[in-house]
């Protein structure tokens, strides 16, 4: 059984792998239902975790920074179990509730999942030194 | 570990944040050393009904307590009743929010026990689970806070979310 039957079948937290990708249980601001939205798991993570790193992917190009558009019907969109064009921003990361992680529908391609880490190891980068440079002030 | 989850659908967020506030009162006013009420903890979903909830409690009643103990605990409670309510009420509706929402739910069934000792003219200012976990008010309150940050966090990181042309992720 592979770890995305697993999950699937559970339907509750679990372990997931760097690059998976996952719904996640997003409240709607009007008080609605909670909505699932995609979001690509950034680290490991192990069972007893109760916060998990993703990367939302969003139908909105981001104003700023470098964000990759995975085009509905290509093959990124499909390995990743997308319906939707969507814009991957790694520099975007937040941390959920492990509980709030649905299941997993699909895997970030290799090339793709290193290219948004790059960027978002360079954005953290640039703003570690930035930080430096005010404490030097 | 709650969850926004706590979600709007849920919970408001400014009735999660009183209930937050009440849940800071009740573990400020330590109020666990007092009495003890053991209740029968059914790790079951809430499937509608405050009164099941109130026919499976079993208590328990150990210690004596103070009037004034009393009613500033009851009118804790008695606060905390009209959100528990809704809770109750909206949760049927919403079983997506169950892995999230089940921890929380665990606390609410106890503390809606709770309250209803207490309306019952019940000393009862303490309370413990008869499992092996005693009810962890302040661990409620972190993953309250828990949630109300994810969700910011979410607003902010993934405004597009709210884009009503991404429900169709509810379906995949």
């Amino acid at each position: 059984m592979t770890m995305s039957s697993r999950q699937q079948q559970s339907g509750a937290a679990g372990s997931y792998r760097r690059g998976d990708v996952v719904l996640v249980l997003f409240p709607t601001p009007s008080g609605g239902t909670a909505r699932q939205r995609p979001a690509v798991v950034l680290h490991n993570t192990e069972a007893a975790d109760t916060a998990i790193s993703v990367v939302a992917l969003s139908p909105r190009k981001p104003s700023d920074g470098q964000a990759f558009l995975i085009e509905r019907g290509s093959f990124e969109s499909a390995r990743m179990g997308l319906v939707s064009s969507l814009w991957l921003d790694a520099q975007q990361a937040f941390d959920v509730p492990a509980g709030l992680l649905l299941r997993q529908i699909g895997k970030c391609p290799y090339e793709l999942l290193d290219k948004a880490i790059r960027v978002r190891r360079q954005t953290l980068a640039s703003v570690e030194r930035a930080l430096r440079i005010e404490d030097l002030d | 570990m709650l969850n926004e989850t706590f979600v709007n659908s849920v919970m408001p967020p400014e009735d999660l944040r009183k209930l937050q506030s009440l849940v800071r009162k009740l573990a400020a006013s330590n109020w666990t050393t007092f009495a003890i009420l053991r209740v029968r903890a059914r790790r079951q979903w809430l499937d509608g009904a405050i009164d099941r909830l109130y026919a499976d409690t079993q208590l328990h009643l150990t210690a004596s307590h103070s009037r004034e103990q009393s009613e500033t605990l009851r009118a804790a409670l008695g606060e905390m009743e009209g959100h528990l309510a809704s809770i109750a009420k909206a949760i049927p509706f919403d079983r997506k929010l169950g892995p999230v929402m089940r921890p929380f739910t665990h606390t609410f069934q106890q503390i809606i026990r709770l309250h209803n000792a207490t309306r019952c003219g019940m000393a009862s200012l303490s309370l413990r689970l008869a499992g092996p976990q005693p009810i962890d008010l302040e661990t409620l309150h972190h993953a309250a806070t828990d949630i109300l940050d994810a969700r910011e966090r979410m607003s902010e990181s993934a405004p597009g979310w709210a884009d009503p042309e991404m429900d169709i992720y509810d379906y995949v």
